[in-house]
């Protein structure tokens, strides 16, 4: 599936590491056409073997699939007016570590267009909590072909 | 008659107070605290209300000068220290805003610090059958904390929940808080702490559909008595200024 990953950046943390390396052994042997953006592009965990673009792109980014893994990039990615389908890949609770308000935590989470995948139960419950929506489902790992197989 | 209103630290209750002055027949003035001696003098107020600590800031010696902080002194007023004899009762900001929004639902909600949110209540919090909302302006990582929120959206989530979790106020507090006032208002069923059993008891039963609201003042009383409007003017008829003072209350709800 035709899927585009927005990060913060590409550098040190273990949601960056999970992800790209699970791009890295998908695309080795997969005509999928996987791509990321980030907002920074000014350092890298490992190297990334696919496409890296400046965060703009998600704006002409049609027909696929446009993943990100935090509410103020699930923000972006609802702002741009394409036919992608959105998904937020709930890394973690956004707001129990930042101070959000609640208003537009609960508008993002509850976009009829974005689907959400949490990583726990715990996360689940959290969302459920804030604003009573279900995810999609749980995935614990990132793996690209479960998230897609939720997302089906 | 002019009045300048002069604010030091940005202060939400201030506001509110000050607020009560705006439909009155009179020039209104606003500022900052480093307004100079020069300005004050060309707008040549009549009365100058201020939220400073320092007594000495306000030099204009022409106008009646009115502090709403914490110093002892006779023109000065507290809303913090019941103990002052210038203290101010909690009052309410009247407003007309629609309180239902299916956004702020949920069984329990409690505004203000998780750390002052007594031990008792975790069996609620970890009941996910119970939605528990806490709101906050600072974030703690708990499950149930869900962000924070403008203060006028606060009264949504106290309409909205079968209970208020209320803190038992402390024994210099009077009985009444300004949160406890807003809860009312809002048309909330508040939930004070007094003891953990009795606690936990009233929240399953606020749960269960059980109304407290008729334990405390009614909203009636509270719209005719415990509003800025009310407290302003009580300030003033302090001070001696009775016909600003009734202006005041007659701009109530204007």
């Amino acid at each position: 599936m035709k899927t585009m990953i927005l990060l913060d950046h590409l550098g040190f943390s273990e949601q960056n590491y999970d992800i790209i390396k699970d791009v890295n052994e998908f695309v080795v042997d997969s005509i999928d056409e996987i791509s990321i953006v980030v907002n920074d592009v000014s350092s890298k965990i490992i190297e990334v073997n696919t496409a890296v673009n400046n965060v703009a792109e998600i704006g002409c980014y049609q027909d696929g699939l446009l993943m990100c893994t935090n509410l103020i990039n699930a923000d972006h990615i609802l702002s741009v007016n394409t036919s992608s389908r959105k998904v937020l890949y709930l890394w973690d609770v956004d707001w129990l570590h930042n101070t959000f308000n609640f208003e537009w935590v609960y508008d993002v989470l509850t976009n009829d267009k974005l689907d959400i995948i949490v990583r726990s139960e715990e996360h689940k419950r959290a969302l459920k909590m804030l604003c009573g929506k279900e995810p999609l489902g749980v995935l614990q790992n990132f793996k690209l072909e479960l998230l897609w197989n939720l997302l089906e | 008659m002019k009045i300048l209103m002069l604010t030091d630290e940005s202060d939400m209750f201030y506001h509110i107070l000050l607020e009560a002055l705006n439909n009155i027949d009179a020039t209104v003035g606003h500022s900052s605290m480093d307004i100079s001696d020069s300005d004050i003098s060309q707008f040549d107020p009549d009365v100058i209300i201020h939220n400073s600590e320092k007594t000495d800031v306000v030099k204009y010696k022409d106008a009646i000068s009115i502090g709403v902080n914490e110093i002892d002194s006779p023109s000065c007023f507290s809303y913090r220290n019941e103990s002052s004899k210038n203290y101010i009762e909690p009052f309410i900001r009247i407003t007309d805003q629609d309180l239902h929004d299916v956004r702020y639902k949920s069984d329990i909600v409690y505004v203000g610090s998780p750390s002052l949110l007594p031990d008792c209540v975790s069996e609620f919090q970890s009941d996910s059958s119970i939605n528990f909302k806490i709101i906050h302006n600072t974030n703690i990582p708990i499950t149930n904390y869900c962000g924070a929120c403008q203060f006028e959206n606060y009264k949504k989530f106290f309409n909205m929940s079968k209970c208020v979790l209320v803190n038992k106020p402390s024994p210099e507090e009077s009985k009444i808080s300004f949160k406890l006032l807003d809860v009312i208002y809002s048309g909330g069923n508040p939930v004070i702490h007094d003891s953990d059993d009795k606690f936990v008891e009233d929240i399953r039963d606020a749960l269960d559909g059980k109304s407290f609201r008729g334990d405390f003042i009614s909203k009636a009383e509270i719209e005719e008595r415990y509003t800025n409007y009310d407290r302003m003017s009580d300030i003033l008829l302090k001070i001696g200024l009775n016909k600003l003072s009734k202006m005041v209350l007659e701009s109530k709800g204007k």
